[in-house]
């Protein structure tokens, strides 16, 4: 029934060390979340939509290619689900980093609608999709995914975030900056040898760990400089 | 060159580990404060010896299925370099589990001594294996042939990771619970990715390693801002945690009891990890100042519990005295028309 190949359990052991890695960053951050800060409210939002891309994603390659019956309409269901957490998480962690400028603070309340459009655009361009099958479809003669040829569309926002959350950290972290760029060249390369394994999530979960690292270097309730 | 698809899991997963320790050691402050340098001396060799053997064996994988025109000894540097710097790396996780817990270099020193024969034998094996092939060679497709002494090697490996098992387990029955050490994402990563190589054709050692030393990270992180390593109670910085459950409305204190003492505290420390009840939290405040809140009023309770402490701690005075205690206890109870925040406050001498 399950026609699964190596890239697939590949992706799918990927997927499964992301939700691992995830829950434990959770566990860890408990203690960040009862600050009740705004950027503690937005990594947690962040946390629990890279753990849904993951596991939407790991279902997806399970259900790639097989017999299982409706497994067309799952798989489509969750390459959605995918593609809408994956268009948003990139504009979230903008604004996490925007919370921790001093413009940032003052404009979040006013604009967070504004600099979240391009997610939203996102989004929308991913739910339309279901009906016109532009980026991406499961063909429900094999079940099998097929990307068209607009598929490119899905990383413009999220690239777009991503280098300006690149300009605000160059500024606070050069660090975690290259820890950004080391992660995005080798998930590019990554893509590149080896086409049929999906890291996306795993990549993500692993940025949102050194974001933490990054937060936890940062005083606490001022005790750290001690 | 095509990676088989055998390899692509242990690739990827040998790549994500080698980002992972990669961005470990140079995103984390800790190697850099000092704070406690023998142990971030230890965490950091860990990280490259681990990082080492993501690489390694990320190469050695990479060549499997591979009909390579080198001689043996070459086909077989990668698969050494990944073996050896894993007995290595789980050598040194043994060594930084003691001092992390117990903080002595001392008894690493002595203790330990006897473990490094092993690894001494089996570094110089692994060379002589290069010209020898005693212990694994690699066939004509590039693929691992391993012969018994390498399974002995196996075994020293799996010996050195669950030694550190032992020592934590018997520091959690003798003295409690480690404040902020969260045992589930440090054990889990390094079981389920050892069962998974053991069970099936690929490797993902590394990288459960890698994250089990992200987790252990930011244990310490935590551990550091609140715990006191000496005594193993939560520090004074731990009261402004306290001061935000209470504006959470997620604790209630009505009384507390202060201990001084006048003496060496380090008496001190032991008595209170006995008698204090397994909820109660200690602060030490300061070098000779130790706290504990409770949510109860009931003195006669608290008589009880300071009673047997005093108790205690003038039993040790007779028995040691040339390290006396010198303990005094003080009790306070909430009064009606004050909050439980600015009881905190005055208690612990916090001001706003």
């Amino acid at each position: 029934m399950i026609n699964m190949d190596q890239l697939d359990l590949a992706t799918v052991i990927m997927d499964f060390a992301a939700v691992c890695i995830l829950t434990g960053v959770l566990i860890h951050t408990s203690i960040y979340r009862k600050r009740g800060h705004r950027e503690d409210k937005l990594f947690f939002y962040m946390e629990i939509l890279t753990m849904v891309m993951a596991i939407s994603d790991a279902v997806t390659y399970v259900l790639d290619e097989s017999s299982v019956p409706g497994a067309a309409i799952i798989s489509m269901g969750c390459n959605t689900v995918f593609h809408v957490c994956f268009e948003l998480i990139f504009g979230l962690y903008l604004l996490f980093f925007m919370c921790g400028t001093e413009k940032g603070k003052v404009d979040f309340d006013k604009r967070w609608v504004y600099y979240m459009a391009l997610s939203f655009a996102g989004v929308l361009m991913v739910l339309i999709n279901i009906f016109t099958g532009f980026l991406y479809i499961v063909d429900p003669a094999d079940n099998a995914y097929k990307g068209a040829t607009a598929y490119n569309m899905v990383y413009i926002a999220p690239a777009i975030y991503l280098l300006f959350s690149m300009m605000i950290i160059a500024k606070e972290d050069v660090r975690l900056l290259i820890i950004m760029l080391v992660l995005t060249v080798a998930r590019a390369l990554l893509t590149i040898m080896c086409r049929g394994v999906s890291a996306g999530a795993l990549v993500t979960s692993m940025l949102l760990v050194f974001t933490q690292i990054y937060v936890m270097n940062k005083p606490f309730y001022e005790e750290a400089d001690e | 060159m095509i990676l088989a698809n055998e390899s692509i899991v242990t690739v990827y997963a040998d790549t994500m580990a080698a980002i992972l320790l990669f961005g470990l050691i140079i995103v984390s402050n800790r190697f850099s404060t000092g704070k406690d340098k023998n142990a971030s001396k230890l965490y950091l060799y860990l990280c490259v010896m681990v990082l080492i053997n993501a690489v390694s064996n990320a190469i050695s994988y990479a060549f499997h299925h591979q009909v390579l025109n080198v001689p043996q000894f070459v086909k077989c540097i990668a698969p050494t370099i990944s073996e050896v710097s894993a007995l290595i790396a789980l050598f040194i996780w043994m060594l930084y589990v003691d001092y992390k817990i117990y903080g002595s270099w001392d008894r690493l020193k002595f203790k330990y001594r006897k473990y490094q024969i092993p690894l001494y034998i089996f570094e110089i094996l692994s060379v002589v294996n290069l010209f020898t092939g005693i212990m694994f060679t690699m066939d004509e497709n590039t693929m691992f042939v391993a012969k018994p002494l390498f399974y002995a090697m196996t075994f020293m490996q799996y010996f050195y990771g669950c030694v550190p098992v032992y020592t934590i387990i018997k520091y959690h029955m003798t003295r409690g619970r480690l404040h902020f050490f969260h045992i589930t994402p440090v054990a889990g990563p390094v079981i389920i990715s050892s069962l998974f190589t053991l069970f099936t054709p690929y490797s993902a050692r590394a990288f459960g390693f890698a994250i089990a030393l992200v987790f252990l990270h930011l244990s310490y992180v935590d551990a550091w801002r609140f715990d006191d390593f000496e005594s193993g109670f939560f520090n004074s910085h731990y009261i402004n945690y306290i001061l935000t459950e209470i504006g959470d409305k997620k604790r209630d204190y009505k009384s507390a009891i202060t201990f001084f003492t006048y003496g060496d505290p380090r008496g001190l420390f032991d008595i209170l990890k006995k008698e204090v009840p397994k909820d109660g939290e200690v602060i030490r405040m300061d070098e000779d100042r130790f706290l504990l809140f409770s949510p109860s009023s009931k003195g006669s309770m608290q008589k009880v519990l300071t009673d047997i402490i005093m108790d205690e701690a003038e039993e040790h005075d007779s028995l040691h005295p040339e390290h006396p205690i010198g303990l005094t206890i003080d009790y306070k109870v909430r009064k009606k028309k004050e909050t439980p925040e600015e009881f905190v406050r005055k208690v612990s001498g916090r001001a706003d």
